[in-house]
């Protein structure tokens, strides 16, 4: 499994390899029941802190995005966030900030954002299936 | 036996009458990789020393594993590596011949990888140290404080004059050990993308003092460069909390400052009628930031 990070970037490592696991699960490149490797592997072949790679882990198994079997290893289990709707909002907040920002400086009209954002949606269909 | 396996408490160290030192408190907990920062002179080398049981501090407490590294008995010396900042091997021995001796005094020594790493690192272990160069010294230095296979690793500035891909190995096998037997790591360094891809926790000192003591993750989230906009009036009448630094202009006011509670800050701005932008640093922004003048 390849990752590009970035360590001098101002967003912390764990994140970067965060954001980059869960798009790997939410769109389906990683499929339910596909075998992570281990916390140790990850953190050899990225030269990291076993310790950012196992804050990566419980995060996504608190998102419910994976689940480890005692003993046997980490799974995808995309079932789902466990967190509530009011938490993953306020996660996603800066992001959608960020794109209403870019589009008032672009000058690219709303409706135009909207068909864009289900654009994006659509090529997620995995994702949408699954929250549907 | 506590949480930390490096501590000093309220420690102060003088050379003559400068200050070194003063009144830190240090704690790098068991199994961290700690990155202690400072700018050249900030008394870095003079922590590793207290630590590694080669001086002791003036006032206060210096404690690794919770004793006393100056009183250290044989076996719990072998539990503690450090590579110094100036090497001070023997020059007329050869890699080889170090190796076998420390083998010969210490029982968990691992000739086998010393050799390994030695070889990785392309440096002959038949030439006298005296014929290497001060980066291939300062190598040999650390493989024969990896081979110690210790629980606490102390490397005062192991990666000056190498060059990129030996930093890679070095780091590598740091992280090995961190991996395989959890060993506590307190490294300081000058090259920062060094320690930020490794390190968990970061210390900043200057002045002998601890200026910050934190996660590099949480500093990483914290710490921004917050830029407030609004009109002139309304601008001259924001208090801004507490920050490492702070410009203001005209329309606008730049500030770096630890944003652990954004939403205080964001309801008193927008009372005041402005708005503000929170932008990330990378750790040497945040370094420059408070080790800076």
């Amino acid at each position: 499994m390849f990752f590009t990070l970035h360590p001098s970037s101002g967003v912390p490592l764990y994140r970067q390899l965060f954001d980059q696991l869960r798009h790997r699960i939410v769109s389906g490149q990683l499929v339910d029941g596909a075998q992570l490797p281990s916390v140790r592997e990850l953190a050899a072949q990225l030269h990291l802190n076993p310790l950012t790679v196992s804050k990566v882990f419980s995060l996504l198994e608190q998102g419910g995005l994976v689940e480890s079997r005692r003993g046997l290893g980490t799974f995808v289990a995309h079932r789902g966030p466990s967190l509530t709707l009011a938490a993953r909002v306020k996660q996603l907040r800066p992001a959608v900030e960020q794109v209403a920002a870019s589009a008032a400086h672009l000058r690219v009209p709303e409706d135009e954002v909207r068909r864009l954002l289900e654009e994006a949606f659509a090529r997620l269909g995995h994702y949408q299936e699954q929250s549907a | 036996m506590n949480d930390y396996a490096v501590e000093t408490i309220q420690v102060d160290r003088y050379f003559a009458k400068v200050v070194a030192v003063r009144d830190l408190n240090l704690r790098v907990p068991r199994g961290s990789l700690c990155g202690l920062l400072g700018r050249n002179a900030a008394g870095k080398s003079t922590v590793m020393r207290m630590l590694a049981g080669l001086i002791k501090p003036h006032c206060g407490r210096v404690l690794v594993h919770g004793g006393d590294p100056f009183i250290f008995n044989a076996e719990q010396r072998a539990a503690l590596g450090y590579v110094p900042e100036r090497i001070v091997l023997p020059l007329f021995l050869t890699a080889e011949k170090l190796i076998k001796f420390f083998a010969r005094l210490q029982v968990n020594y691992d000739s086998t990888q010393a050799t390994g790493l030695l070889a990785k690192l392309e440096i002959n272990p038949r030439r006298k140290i005296g014929e290497l160069s001060l980066g291939q010294q300062k190598i040999v230095s650390f493989v024969l404080a990896v081979a110690q296979r210790p629980t606490v690793l102390l490397l005062d500035e192991p990666s000056a004059n190498l060059d990129a891909v030996a930093r890679r190995i070095m780091l590598d096998a740091v992280l090995e050990l961190a991996r395989e037997q959890g060993t506590t790591v307190l490294l300081s360094t000058h090259i920062l993308s060094d320690i930020e891809r490794v390190a968990d926790q970061i210390a900043i000192i200057a002045h002998g003092t601890l200026k910050i003591a934190d996660s590099l993750d949480r500093l990483k989230e914290t710490i921004k460069r917050v830029r407030i906009v609004g009109p002139h009036e309304a601008l001259a009448g924001v208090v801004v909390p507490a920050s490492f630094s702070l410009r203001r202009a005209e329309t606008e006011i730049e500030a770096v400052m630890s944003l652990d509670n954004e939403e205080a800050l964001a309801q008193s701005l927008r009372a005041a009628g402005c708005s503000y932008e929170a932008n990330p640093l990378s750790l040497e922004d945040i370094f420059v930031e408070v080790a800076g003048p």
